[in-house]
Order: C-alpha cells, then sequence, then structure tokens
C-alpha cells in the first residue's frame, strides 16, 4: 500500500468496511479511517440520502469495494468523495451542519494509519 | 465539572513525579489549581505546554522529525494536570489548531487502550478541551478504554479558560 498521509491520498484506495460506532459513522481503507461525525450523504443518479436515514445504512456499506476516483477538500465547506460506482460521498464541514452537532464542533477527522496522527476539521 | 485529585495538589505532585506510584489515584483530568505544589506541576507541564507552542502550526501534519517522549503531564495555567498515555511520543500538530500525544498506552490511571490525548484550542462552539483515544483514535472514555458517542461527556474534557 502506498504512503498514505493526507485525505487526497485516498484517491486510487478502495473502500474496505464502513463501521458504525455509536453515534459517527467512519469509511475505512485498510488502514486509513475517514470518519464523519455529522451525518455524511450519499447521492448518485440524482438521489440523496443521509445517514442515518431509513436505508442509509444499506446505501453506505454498497460502497465497499469501490474505489475513490476524486477527493475535494474545501475547508468550512466539505469533504467529498467520488467513487469509481459513480457515488459521492460527502461529509458537510460548515457552521450549520456543526451546529446540528452541538456541542461537538468537530466535523470530520482523518486517520492515516493506525498508530499515525490525526487530523481534524 | 472536572474530577479534583484525592487530597489536592499534593497528589498531582507526587503523581508528576513518580507517575506509577500515583496511577490508581489519579483520575484523568486533575485539579491542582489551590495547592502549593501547583505551581511545581505548572513548571513541569509548562515544559509541554511550551514544547507544543513551539510547533508551528504550518508544520505538515503527522511528521516528526525526531520522536519525541512525551512529557507525563501537561500542565495548564490554572494547574489543571492532563495525563498523557505512557510512551506516548510528541507534540504532533492535530491540523486544527491544538495538539496530540499518540503510540502510548495507559497508566496514572488510564485505561491501557487509551494510546493517544489531544489537547484542543477553543473555537466558536466549543472551549479548550482534551480529548483521549484509542489506536484508532476513536474517543474513548480514559477510564474504561470504551468508544463512546459525540455527546457523552467524557468525550470532551473542558479546561478552565485562560488568557
Amino acid at each position: 500500500m502506498k504512503d498514505i498521509r493526507t485525505l487526497h491520498d485516498l484517491v486510487d484506495e478502495e473502500l474496505a468496511a464502513v463501521c458504525f460506532v455509536r453515534d459517527y459513522v467512519e469509511f475505512c481503507f485498510d488502514g486509513p479511517i475517514l470518519r464523519a461525525l455529522v451525518p455524511p450523504i450519499l447521492a448518485c443518479d440524482g438521489t440523496q440520502i443521509t445517514f442515518p436515514d431509513p436505508t442509509s445504512r444499506d446505501q453506505l456499506c454498497a460502497l465497499i469495494g469501490t474505489t475513490v476516483q476524486r477527493v475535494e477538500l474545501q475547508d468550512d465547506v466539505a469533504i467529498t468523495l467520488t467513487f469509481t460506482s459513480g457515488h459521492v460521498l460527502r461529509i458537510r464541514l460548515d457552521d450549520d451542519a456543526r451546529a446540528r452537532i452541538w456541542p461537538e464542533s468537530e466535523a470530520a477527522h482523518f486517520v492515516p494509519g493506525i498508530g499515525k496522527p490525526i487530523q481534524v476539521w | 465539572m472536572l474530577p479534583v485529585v484525592p487530597g489536592g495538589g499534593g497528589a498531582l505532585i507526587r503523581a508528576a513525579a513518580h507517575a506509577d506510584e500515583a496511577a490508581a489515584a489519579l483520575p484523568a483530568i486533575a485539579h491542582a489549581a489551590s495547592s502549593a505544589g501547583a505551581a511545581q506541576a505548572a513548571a513541569r507541564g509548562g515544559a509541554g505546554v511550551a514544547e507544543a507552542a513551539t510547533t508551528p502550526a504550518s508544520a505538515a501534519v503527522g511528521t516528526l522529525a525526531e520522536p519525541r517522549r512525551a512529557p507525563d503531564f501537561v500542565v495548564t495555567p490554572h494547574g489543571e494536570a492532563i495525563p498523557v498515555p505512557d510512551g506516548a511520543v510528541g507534540p504532533l500538530s492535530t491540523r486544527a489548531p491544538g495538539f496530540q500525544y499518540i503510540g502510548g498506552s495507559g497508566g496514572k490511571g488510564l485505561d491501557q487502550r487509551v494510546s493517544a490525548v489531544r489537547i484542543m484550542d477553543a473555537n466558536q462552539r466549543q472551549g479548550r478541551r482534551v480529548v483521549y483515544m484509542n489506536e484508532r483514535d476513536q474517543r474513548v472514555n480514559p477510564y474504561t478504554g470504551r468508544t463512546i458517542s459525540k455527546s457523552d461527556p467524557l468525550a470532551h474534557l473542558y479546561l478552565k479558560d485562560w488568557e
């Protein structure tokens, strides 16, 4: 596996697992972890669903085995991952999204690997 | 509300000097503001704060030229002592304002599964706070090592504010 340090290094990486931990969601890439503390939004073919809406867990798990094609990071706006399947995963970083999870103020974490320092948004 | 060290700052100072000896008695966050030994603790912990302060915000995330052993505690100007997991290294950038010590395991009353601690600056919505994590950098209860929800009171251990 290539040396992954930043979010953008996830390009060409395959999603190996989706973990529902307590009240947040982790997207695991055989080492690196993208953690959504705000509800992640999944879009495909003109429709979108937000965790934890009904069926959202199934749809998020359907991403397993697909590969990241593009990573877009806009501070205070969103982290957006586009997969080869056409699915677009969006983690909002804006104030409104953070306000909905008050008193939490962190929207997302990226862990480049086990034992590596966390990056916080 | 943060827990207070039984017996006041004296216990904290002993813990700072002999961490293993005090492990059983020390809560995750110790408060020694009014103790005679607080200044000594602050002096010791201040090294940790000062050390962290020298890490430039622009430093590349996750890079550490030479891993440095973390201090046993980081102490705030109010004498709140933040135990750092045994064997951890740092300080390292967290990207968002704050710093972290990683790669440790338990000690000082922390569960063995606690491997890292983050000390975060205040932002628009939250004050200065401490976050304990496991090796996957999931937030955990520092006493049990179990993962916790975002809303758990132990997810963020708030520090007294200072200028």
